[in-house]
């Protein structure tokens, strides 16, 4: 089941959108459920409420708040969320990229090119949408992968770090990258005592990863080249754009 | 006498101390040293033992020719733990710190012989004032030569040796000669060509910087021939798109006359009809869609997708960037240049549907380029694991994926060819931006 937002203020091309993102959901047997939004505000409103969406279609060109610092709202309160702009111009702002967009779609948006974006975007969430699995004092426990920020090992004890908490097991860093590959979710072994999510790396360089909750990782020496090979892989998303 | 030797043996000890701070002065001048300590020490450790140790057991009982050889094999296995650098190179360098060793050696006890007998035979001040010299002469090289990064490919390097080898052989013959010889001016001849062996030796350093420079400018020439070109093809991409632009407002001019004829009949829906048609042939964008902004890319990518089409090759890119990236156009132009350049060499000659896949991305003030392409045929690789060129002319080619590495190494980013699957090359690049 995924929760999408289109944000616009133009009511009929929302609608018209709404209507082109079900077809295309039914399509390929996916679950949706789409709120529709007129300006930012509410947007930013409901996010803030708690409403957890997975992907939103976001206007950058309306009235009061535009799409763009209205996204840098949301990033505020969800670091994972896929943002996809939906724009007329033909050329984007530097700026626009400081929320880590997943993809700028061009209107008037040609179907194919919103049925291909959303097919990336649908992968890209359900291959973070599973459960970790550990065992600690003999209890059988569970987190969401996608909440993880990244792992740090320590011996044979090894720490994972989510937003809210911070929880602790014994196990092999090793093992657990192995684990998490099968689960196609993307992790980055950074170091050899870091694992990292790569949905809550905010920045990267050759030598370090800044993760969202402002935690600076340095990248082993050894290690950089690989990692920019797989960061790049990464965001190398088969995607038939413009 | 004890007390004598005991001063001897010290003073000994203090020359082979000399000598290997000579060694290096001298080294240093041309090579890093190796961050491994394990050789280094090694290294170190049998520069100490030959230079003190093995003057006192068998330095005096070896025959002059198992002794030069001796120099010869120490110099060079020291050379080559210690110090970075091609085999070659060290080679070079540590034969030629040996034969101007010797000749200054030689050159001085030559002088000694003619002047004064009883000096000559002072083993221990001869060496001293032989090293001085070797020191002179070191220092000025020092003083001369100051460009570190001087590489020469190993047939200069293997050429270069024979010179200061061969010095060594016919010093070694002059001497003997002049040994034996009953002639009155033999001393004063050696010596004579003892000091001009030395100058040739010396000579090689100013040759050896000659060649290096030689190169260096050639190399830098290749590349600005290849940004030259890159400006010229930029320079056509410019022409092409004003031509497209005059085809469309031609076109634009055909479009509004159709749209009012069936305006001024009034049919509307024939006007929807119209106007979709004519959006959706793209006629209302002039470069197929290839419009970041950013003039450097657009252009260029605009220019490989017309060539690409002209092909039949399928040109499907995703360009997701700003109009201001913070990265030098001509950098970002030789990468992508090259890259789509091979693109299109290689595509032209795959079999089936032949395609390219760009993509650019923008992402957390770091750039992103992928490029797919079909190609039939191998992937030829050299050592270091990077790709050589398949075309007959090597020389002039295979200097575009080079600079490309080159480039990305400037933004500490990488190049990495995934070649998994059969017949499908894609090449990543990676650029950091920070």
């Amino acid at each position: 089941m995924l929760n999408i937002a289109v944000c616009d203020d133009d009511i009929q091309f929302a609608e018209n959108m709404k209507i082109q993102i079900q077809n295309i959901a039914k399509q390929n047997f996916v679950d949706v459920e789409i709120d529709v939004f007129q300006n930012g505000e509410s947007l930013v409103d409901a996010v803030i409420e708690g409403g957890s969406f997975d992907m939103i279609y976001l206007d950058i060109e309306m009235e009061n708040e535009d799409g763009i610092s209205a996204a840098k709202k949301i990033r505020m309160y969800d670091k994972t969320v896929l943002i996809i702009y939906v724009t007329s111009h033909e050329t984007y702002m530097k700026e626009s990229f400081s929320v880590r967009p997943f993809q700028f779609l061009i209107k008037p948006v040609c179907p194919a090119q919103m049925e291909e974006c959303f097919r990336t975007a649908y992968e890209d969430i359900s291959s973070s949408d599973s459960y970790f699995r550990y065992k600690y004092q003999r209890m059988n426990r569970k987190v969401l992968i996608r909440d993880i920020l990244y792992f740090e090992s320590n011996r044979r004890k090894i720490r994972g770090i989510t937003e809210k908490e911070v929880f602790e097991f014994y196990g092999k860093l090793n093992e657990i990258e192995e684990r998490l590959k099968a689960t196609a979710a993307a992790f980055l072994r950074v170091h050899q005592s870091f694992l990292v999510n790569y949905k809550h790396v905010e920045g990267i360089s050759y030598d370090f990863v800044l993760m969202d909750n402002g935690k600076k990782i340095s990248i082993s020496v050894d290690r950089r080249k690989l990692i920019s090979e797989q960061y790049c892989e990464m965001e190398d998303t088969v995607y038939a754009g413009r | 006498m004890l007390v004598d030797k005991w001063v001897t043996e010290g003073i000994n000890i203090i020359l082979g101390l000399f000598t290997i701070f000579l060694f290096f002065l001298y080294f240093k001048i041309f090579f890093t040293m190796k961050k491994k300590s394990i050789q280094v020490f090694l290294g170190i450790a049998l520069l100490v033992v030959w230079q003190i140790g093995i003057l006192n057991i068998i330095g005096g009982t070896l025959a002059p020719i198992y002794n030069i050889g001796m120099t010869l094999v120490c110099t060079l296995v020291v050379a080559v733990n210690i110090f970075e650098g091609k085999f070659w190179k060290k080679c070079l360098f540590s034969i030629t710190f040996d034969a101007i060793w010797m000749l200054s050696e030689m050159l001085i006890n030559n002088m000694f012989m003619l002047y004064s007998e009883r000096l000559a035979n002072s083993q221990l001040f001869g060496s001293f004032i032989s090293k001085l010299l070797l020191f002179i002469v070191i220092v000025a090289l020092r003083k001369v030569i100051t460009t570190t990064s001087m590489e020469l490919p190993d047939s200069h390097n293997i050429l270069l040796v024979f010179i200061s080898a061969g010095s060594i052989y016919i010093m070694g013959t002059v001497f003997m000669l002049a040994y034996q010889s009953e002639w009155k001016y033999a001393e004063t001849f050696s010596l004579i060509s003892v000091a001009v062996l030395l100058f040739i030796n010396v000579l090689i350093f100013y040759i050896y910087r000659k060649l290096a420079d030689d190169l260096y400018v050639r190399q830098m020439n290749l590349v600005y021939e290849q940004q030259l070109e890159l400006s010229e093809r930029h320079q056509k991409e410019i022409e092409l798109s004003m031509q497209q632009m005059r085809d469309v407002r031609h076109n634009m001019r055909n479009d509004f006359v159709s749209i009012l004829a069936y305006a001024e009949k009034g049919e509307c829906g024939k006007i929807i009809g119209f106007v979709n048609d004519v959006m959706e042939n793209g006629n209302l964008k002039p470069s197929e869609g290839v419009n970041t902004g950013n003039t450097v890319i657009d252009s260029l990518v605009g220019y490989w997708r017309t060539t690409a089409e002209k092909e039949g090759i399928a040109f499907q890119s995703n360009l997701c960037i700003p109009v201001d990236i913070p990265f030098k156009s001509a950098d970002i132009s030789l990468i992508l240049g090259n890259l789509l350049e091979n693109a299109v060499e290689g595509a032209r000659k795959a079999d089936g549907k032949k395609y390219i896949r760009l993509k650019i991305k923008y992402d957390r003030s770091n750039l992103l380029i992928s490029v797919e392409n079909n190609y039939r045929g191998e992937l030829v690789k050299t050592k270091g694991k990077k790709l050589q060129t398949t075309k007959a002319d090597v020389l002039n080619h295979g200097i575009g994926l080079p600079s490309v590495y080159r480039v990305a190494e400037k933004y500490h980013g990488t190049v990495s060819v995934d070649d998994s699957v059969s017949n499908r090359f894609l090449i990543r690049t990676t650029l950091y931006g920070t």
